[in-house]
């Protein structure tokens, strides 16, 4: 007689599943390696010949390398995608997998479109899925990377790495009579000149300095602008003409693409490179630091994954 | 004594003027030029032709910094570069919704909500789940309320789209300096039948922005894009605004723009209403040809400027498969035709659907913003030929595509609060690619002396409208100002200066004229194919007060200005003249440079500038 405890229906039930689980599962097993990812002579040819069509030679034995390399990478990460099923989930592979299907006339509903091309193994020779799958496990592996706080050295580090990008160029505000070259030919130059003896600073009334020489449609009172924009605006010659201009002085002639120009400098903001702590800079800092994490853990997490598929870095 | 009642412009200027931010502010406002269609690695028809530019890389390339191009070399460098001559002011990254992986919460594995019940209920019943996640956000905050700054969508939102946030908020200039502006936007890549073309960009006003973009899987057609818009964004999310641009009418064969709505549905006035507030862009310029008008039968045989960089199809379908090919026609539904459609539609109903503005673009998917010069065109490197197929031994891309447009805007201030105000009061125009000047206004009476007036600008807006602007209750010709600068720094001089009006009468008759207002069409300049060599003067500025002689009262109208520059060597010729190309010498012909000899190709270029229109319509007495 078994005890009363061991007679209990609920016991029966659960100890057989332990049974079954036991034998179908066999958890004792190591989980077996992956196959390793290796490419093919076929897919080898097919990156040089791409490569050749690209850039007309050869791709030199570093090259080739590199180019093996990152669709090893690709490979690796499709087949972590397809390992966390992926490719049944993403809206976007189901669509393409059942548009897929569409255009060799199959009519089915999307689920059964998506399961059939799986079937056929539409996914691994896909070149969209196959990059949307990779591109999917790229966000995944470098996901969270970015939360945290940004710490000061971090912060001081990438304000030293970005500090030539974050300068501020100097910036003009002019105020500027125009002499056309199309108006008045090779005397636009003299004609700006010339009007230096009735320009005076400071400047009583604008429009009677404007109206000694011809109106502009770019405007006669410019803000404050930097040389990369006057140089959009006037041409490169207005720019470099400048340069020999003194502010609070009228100069002339200063050329441009359209003639000459007398021009008073009224205000010059000197170049400068902004504080770590400027509001706008450091949300610029902060951003960089957060990306340059993410790329770490994604190199790091890739690195595993590559050992993981006997994939030599 | 004529009357008009002129609104808006001198209220708008008024308005922005109260708050400044910027160095360069100016009341009369500055001109800016941008790309709102670019396309990074995150568009998968980008990535599959091995682009590695991401949003944060193509905003760095519009601000001046050079781009890597495919292919790469063996330590990942890219061996061939690309860098603007002149940074753009303004841009938006555009990549495609349907493949930025709109429910990415519950797909990333390891991400946070991933093993939530909600998720798992995702994907085992993805359908239960869409309509489960819609009730949930119309009733709760989470979902919902991003903050004015969109910072808790930041946090919730993942992966793709996350990525655009970011990199458009770093590369947004917020001090004073305000060299630089970007919009979070995407692309809406919609499309009906045999590849009938309804694509939208959809531009954000600020960092308030739906959890995740609105994508054609999700709306199936246009106006359900802007119900979710509506709903998602201006009516639950604080802050958030937006704005869509139709691209690429000239492959629509005729959708895009119909005299019905989009689900067939006839229109009513709030119908026509909605659409004309979701949609006030169009944009008439881009990698995959121009979108104004066209000379064929029962187009406008009367413009001979029409068939500028046309595509010789009129659907995607078209372009894929020659069997489908159908030239475009008078019903593609190009400008044009759109806005005469519009007219009929506003005599019917009180309201113009279609009172849309101009803007040029580039639809890159190399990340090359605003890389519209015709001496170094890349390719498309999207939907057209890969980017890295024999690229130094032919043309880089199908011959009738070409390096794209800009978009031109008004504002007084280069901030995006500034430049969205703009978009939406229609005040930008398009080029073909060179930084043309033109402003554009419209008024009862501008002295006949305004174009040598210093003040024009100012006199401009007092007197009138700026372009996309409209004057109601005419009772005698109005009047137009128009004035052009040719660009600075390269591109030919200037043409001509033209005024193209399109009308109905009182009896709802149509008709289309174009004016030469200044300039001379017969100047005689050229360009030699050969060599590239321009022939022959042109204009520096030209500029022209016009009144409509063509004019009769109760006419509907619209009115926009198009200045032509004199003929210079189009892309596709300069690879063929640099490569050597002689079609009398069949041994000249490489491999790869075939169409240059062909009986299609083009190798002129008269590269425009093309303004929104100023809109004449009958007051509310009308019928």
């Amino acid at each position: 007689m078994l005890p009363r405890a061991l007679r209990y229906p609920p016991l029966h039930f659960v100890l057989g599943g332990l049974l079954l689980f036991v034998l179908l599962e066999r958890p004792w097993r190591a989980e077996p390696p992956p196959e390793p990812v290796a490419l093919t002579p076929a897919v080898r040819e097919q990156l040089r010949a791409s490569w050749a069509a690209a850039t007309g030679r050869a791709p030199s034995a570093g090259e080739l390398h590199a180019l093996e390399r990152r669709e090893l990478d690709d490979e690796v990460l499709f087949r972590e995608a397809l390992i966390h099923g992926l490719h049944r989930r993403d809206p976007v592979v189901r669509q393409r997998l059942a548009l897929n299907m569409s255009f060799l006339g199959e009519e089915l509903a999307e689920d059964e479109a998506v399961e059939r091309a799986l079937a056929m193994d539409m996914h691994r020779n896909d070149l969209v899925v196959r990059r949307r799958l990779v591109q999917l496990m790229e966000f995944a592996l470098a996901d969270g990377a970015d939360a945290g706080e940004v710490t000061r050295p971090e912060l001081e580090a990438m304000y030293a790495a970005r500090r030539e990008e974050l300068r501020e160029p100097a910036r003009w505000r002019l105020l500027q009579v125009y002499f056309s070259g199309e108006r008045r030919g090779a005397t636009a130059g003299d004609d700006a000149r010339a009007a230096l003896s009735r320009l005076a600073v400071p400047v009583a009334d604008p429009a009677v300095a404007i109206a000694l020489g011809d109106p502009f449609l770019g405007g006669h009172q410019l803000p404050l602008l930097s040389a990369t924009q006057l140089e959009a605006q006037f041409g490169p010659a207005f720019v470099s003409g400048l340069a020999a201009c003194a502010p609070g002085q009228w100069c002339a002639p200063v050329r441009s693409s359209f003639g000459a120009h007398a021009v008073l400098i009224e205000e010059l903001q000197p170049e400068r490179l902004p504080a770590i702590d400027e509001p706008d800079v450091r949300r610029r800092l902060e951003a960089d630091v957060r990306r340059q994490r993410g790329e770490r853990q994604l190199a790091e997490a890739l690195g595993r994954l590559r050992s993981k598929y006997g994939v030599n870095g | 004594m004529r009357r008009l009642l002129v609104c808006c412009a001198a209220l708008a200027v008024a308005e922005a003027a109260a708050m400044p931010r910027c160095a360069d502010f100016n009341p009369l406002r500055n001109v800016y030029a941008g790309d709102l269609h670019v396309h990074t690695a995150l568009s998968l028809d980008a990535a599959t032709q091995d682009t590695r530019a991401r949003p944060r890389d193509a905003y760095r390339f519009a601000r001046g910094e050079p781009l890597g191009i495919q292919p790469y070399d063996d330590t990942g460098r890219a061996l061939r570069t690309l860098q603007l001559e002149r940074p753009l002011d303004f841009v938006a990254v555009t990549d495609h919704a349907e493949l930025l992986g709109e429910v990415e919460l519950c797909q990333t594995p390891g991400s946070a909500g991933y093993e939530s019940w909600q998720c798992r209920v995702y994907r085992a019943w993805p359908r239960a789940a869409y309509y489960l996640f819609n009730y949930t956000a119309s009733n709760a905050e989470r979902l919902g309320n991003c903050g004015a700054d969109g910072g808790l969508c930041r946090e919730a939102a993942s992966g793709p789209w996350r990525e655009i946030q970011q990199a458009a908020a770093e590369a947004n200039e917020e001090s004073a300096a305000c060299r630089f502006s970007s919009f979070v936007a995407y692309e809406w890549t919609g499309a009906r039948g045999a590849g009938e073309n309804l694509h939208r960009n959809v531009i954000f006003g600020g960092a308030a922005v739906p959890r995740l973009p609105v994508s054609f899987v999700d709306t199936g057609n246009a106006e359900r894009l802007w119900a979710e818009l509506d709903r998602q964004c201006t009516a639950e999310l604080p802050g958030c605004e937006w704005l869509a641009i139709p691209h690429n009418a000239n492959l629509s064969a005729g959708r895009m723009f119909e005299s019905v709505q989009g689900d067939g549905r006839a229109y009513d006035a709030a119908a026509a209403a909605r659409r004309a507030r979701a949609e006030p862009l169009f944009e008439i310029m881009q990698h995959k040809g121009a979108s104004e008008c066209t000379t064929a039968p029962r187009g406008v045989p009367a413009d001979e400027y029409c068939d500028f960089e046309q595509l010789p199809y009129d659907s995607f379908a078209g372009q894929n498969f020659s069997w489908l090919r159908r030239a475009p026609s008078a019903d593609t539904g190009l400008l044009r035709d759109v806005l005469r459609t519009g007219l009929v539609l506003e005599r019917a109903l009180g309201v113009d659907p279609y009172r849309m503005g101009v803007i040029g673009g580039t639809d890159t998917h190399l990340g090359a913003a605003g890389a519209v010069s015709e001496e170094r065109f890349l390719g498309h490197g999207g939907a057209g030929e890969p980017a890295r197929d024999g690229v130094p031994r032919g043309l880089p891309d199908r011959p009738e595509f070409g390096p794209g447009g800009l978009a031109m805007v008004w504002a007084e201030e280069n901030s995006r609060e500034a430049l969205f105000a703009a978009l939406r009061r229609r005040e930008t125009y398009a080029t073909s690619g060179p930084r043309i000047q033109l402003r554009f206004f419209g008024g009862a009476a501008y002295p006949a002396t305004l174009c040598d007036d210093p003040e024009l600008p100012s006199k401009g807006y007092a007197g009138g409208v700026p372009m996309g602007g409209e004057l109601r209750g005419a009772s005698a010709a109005p009047v137009f100002v128009a004035a052009a600068l040719r660009d600075a720094v390269e591109g030919a001089p200037l043409q001509q200066l033209q005024i193209v009006k399109g009308w109905i009468d009182a009896d709802g008759r149509p008709g289309e004229r174009v004016f030469t207002v200044a300039g001379n069409p017969d100047n005689g300049a050229d360009v030699d194919p050969r060599s590239c060599e321009r022939q022959g003067n042109g204009a520096d500025a030209l500029c022209a007060v016009w009144s409509d002689p063509s004019w009769e009262p109760r006419q509907s109208a619209w009115y926009y200005a198009r200045v032509l520059e004199n003929p210079s060597c189009r892309w596709s010729a300069r690879v063929c003249a640099a490569s050597g190309v002689r079609c009398d010498d069949p041994a000249t012909i490489g491999k790869g440079l075939e169409a240059c000899c062909s009986a299609a190709h083009r190798p002129r270029i008269q590269e425009r500038a093309w303004s929104s229109p100023i809109w004449l319509a009958q007051g509310p007495d009308a019928p």
